[in-house]
């Protein structure tokens, strides 16, 4: 077992090393020398000679492979440089915008495995049925409809009109646990529907599939209730699938925080990613977009990991 | 990671069909829904090629013409989506912005569709460690979230149509690649492949002649899809200040600004929101059709 948990995550690892050089060319295609990323605004302030010393500190005046390993190292250890403006480390600008953005994502998580489940098994169990039109057509609403649209219905009806929840901000859920599920509702929900969507459209072709095996006659004509039969029996074997795909969809939440943060303005790293493409915090980006590709890259494995344990038919002594 | 999207079911191909328990009349309703929710997807895409072509001639106000006396104007006989805050007409902005939307999502889907496809097709066809090295890259890229990839693009090379095409682009040209290299791994085991190599055709008519037909159908229903993401791609992109600068009305900048008026004038977003939402919905039907139409295995047994 520890073989395959290894395995998995060896096999993770050449991915992040692409994903980390393709973050470090973007870094360098842009203009400029990049010491000014380095010393600031505040250039003047250092003779030539401090000049030429942080440069060799930092490896600017080795080979470019060179400078890689050296980035890709402290990358490693969480050091990202320091921010152009404030000068604090680049991490510890990042560190506290996790929270909401991580709370948000699990929220969006669990809406979407409960909405996209439900109306994926109402739609299996009846196929063709009118209940099964009613499911097809949500899932085609939902993937197709923009943050925008979800975000201006919802933040123009609860928040602005009926007053029944902030039409912007976060609140810590350390502080206020029912205000801060109260804040992050409206974003989990714009965030949730295009993932229902998937999850509805997998979970009833995967259903449907189950429904159709011997094990299933079997459990009915054993004379079980058609509920048993489809919670106990036959869920437990369609939701694999839906589990892989809910692990492909981390980058959506991801990409998705971005446009969300922005609207409901809450100060997450989606945000914060925004804010620094506006104050050409180059640094902070270049660490924001690292994290959230070895993010999805780490959540692929757990799925992998979480399939190989939970599917008997994959022998993970093997690895 | 592969290995996970080989044990998921191909899902809809192999779907069992289930015999319906209702008579034939009630199926065949059903089954005319079906099409027609195709019919819906193709009728949506000609209306809005119809808007991006001719939506300048038909608007009925100069898009950036400011009427400041008639700013957030509500809907009206006058202006059909009222006004905006600096009085310009929003029917009017909507259709200018459409060319823009459009000619983005084809764009950007042809720009990411070739290079993904030659890719696909080369490392698919050789094999071998140019194969493995190609697809760890492909890997690589598909891991970043496509919004915050795009969005370091655009924010390295500046913003311009062209650079949001591109940005758009390179998110997505990965997923082609990857796609049609399973694809023609598939198709290279066949006996006919066989068969024509062993009367020794080479290789490059048997890519152009008989691979490539094989690995087309699935590209144009990518590409479909592809478009419908392209264009809500834009849309957020602009919408962030990153994407077609002002005073060019595009739908993302419509919803950045109609986001602070949406209390008193709500149209201003949802309209554009409307608009992306229609075109995805087109979009994704029309590759839905797609799908079903040129995949062989779901063609009904008559």
């Amino acid at each position: 077992m520890a073989r395959y948990v290894v395995g998995r995550l060896i096999a993770a690892v050449p991915v992040i090393f692409i994903t980390a050089l393709i973050v470090f060319t973007l870094g360098h295609m842009l203009p400029g020398d990049p010491i000014t990323f380095i010393v600031g605004d505040s250039q003047s302030a250092f003779s030539q000679q401090q000049i030429d010393a942080i440069r060799h500190d930092y490896g600017l005046d080795q080979p470019i492979y060179v400078q890689f390993g050296i980035w890709l190292e402290k990358a490693a250890t969480g050091d990202f440089g320091r921010s152009f403006q404030s000068r604090q480390p680049v991490l510890s600008i990042i560190v506290p915008r996790m929270l909401p953005t991580a709370q948000i994502a699990i929220e969006t998580w669990v809406l979407a495995l409960l909405i996209g489940v439900s109306v994926g098994i109402m739609s299996a169990v009846s196929p063709n049925s009118w209940k099964d039109w009613v499911g097809t057509f949500a899932a085609l609403f939902g993937a197709a409809i923009p943050f925008f649209l979800t975000a201006s219905i919802l933040m123009f009806v609860f928040a602005l009109h009926l007053r029944w929840l902030p039409a912007s901000g976060y609140v810590p859920i350390y502080q206020d646990p029912i205000a801060s599920l109260r804040s992050t509702l409206m974003p989990s929900i714009v965030l949730c529907l295009g993932l229902a969507a998937v999850v509805t459209r997998q979970t009833r072709s995967s259903l449907v599939e189950v429904l159709q095996q011997p094990f299933v006659t079997t459990a009915r004509a054993k004379g079980l209730r058609e509920r048993v039969v489809i919670v106990r029996h036959s869920l437990k074997n369609a939701l694999l699938p839906v589990l892989t795909i809910m692990g492909f969809q981390v980058g959506h939440i991801f990409g998705g925080a971005v446009i969300t943060e922005t609207i409901f303005a809450i100060p997450g790293m989606g945000r914060l990613m925004v804010e620094s493409v506006a104050a050409r915090e180059y640094l902070v980006m270049q660490a924001l977009v690292l994290i959230a590709a070895t993010t999805v890259v780490l959540a692929n494995v757990v799925v992998d990991l979480l399939y190989g344990f939970l599917d008997p038919r994959i022998s993970i002594s093997r690895g | 990671m592969a290995s996970a999207i080989a044990r998921t079911p191909t899902g809809a191909a192999e779907e069992p069909r289930v015999l319906p328990r209702q008579s034939f009349l009630v199926g065949a309703f059903y089954r005319f829904i079906a099409r027609r929710l195709v019919l819906v997807g193709v009728v949506l895409v000609f209306f809005l090629t119809f808007l991006a072509v001719f939506g300048r001639i038909i608007a009925p106000y100069d898009p950036i013409k400011q009427d400041l006396v008639n700013v957030l104007a509500p809907p009206s006989a006058a202006h059909v989506l009222g006004t905006d805050e600096l009085g310009r007409d929003t029917l009017s902005r909507l259709l200018t912005g459409s060319t823009i939307s459009l000619q983005v999502g084809i764009v950007a889907v042809l720009m990411a569709s070739i290079p993904g496809v030659v890719i696909g097709v080369v490392v698919g066809y050789r094999g071998g460690w140019a194969d493995s090295i190609v697809m760890r890259i492909l890997d690589g890229f598909m891991a970043f979230p496509s919004l915050v990839l795009a969005l370091t693009i655009v924010s390295v090379l500046g913003a311009s149509v062209f650079n949001v095409m591109l940005a758009i682009a390179v998110t997505s040209f990965p997923h082609y690649g990857r796609l049609v290299r399973g694809q023609v791994l598939a198709c290279r085991e066949f006996d006919y492949i066989l068969a024509i190599r062993s009367v020794g055709a080479r290789d490059a008519r048997i890519i152009f002649r008989h691979v490539l037909p094989n690995v087309i159908s699935p590209v144009l229903v990518q590409a479909s899809l592809g478009v419908g993401f392209a264009i809500t791609a834009e849309a957020g992109l602009s919408f962030l200040g990153l994407g077609i600068q002002p005073p060019t009305p595009t739908w993302g900048t419509m919803i950045q600004v109609g986001f602070q008026y949406l209390e008193i004038a709500p149209w201003l977003v949802m309209a554009p929101g409307s608009m992306i939402f229609i075109a995805v919905l087109g979009f994704n039907l029309l590759g839905d059709g797609l799908r079903e139409a040129l995949d062989p295995h779901l063609r009904p047994v008559k």
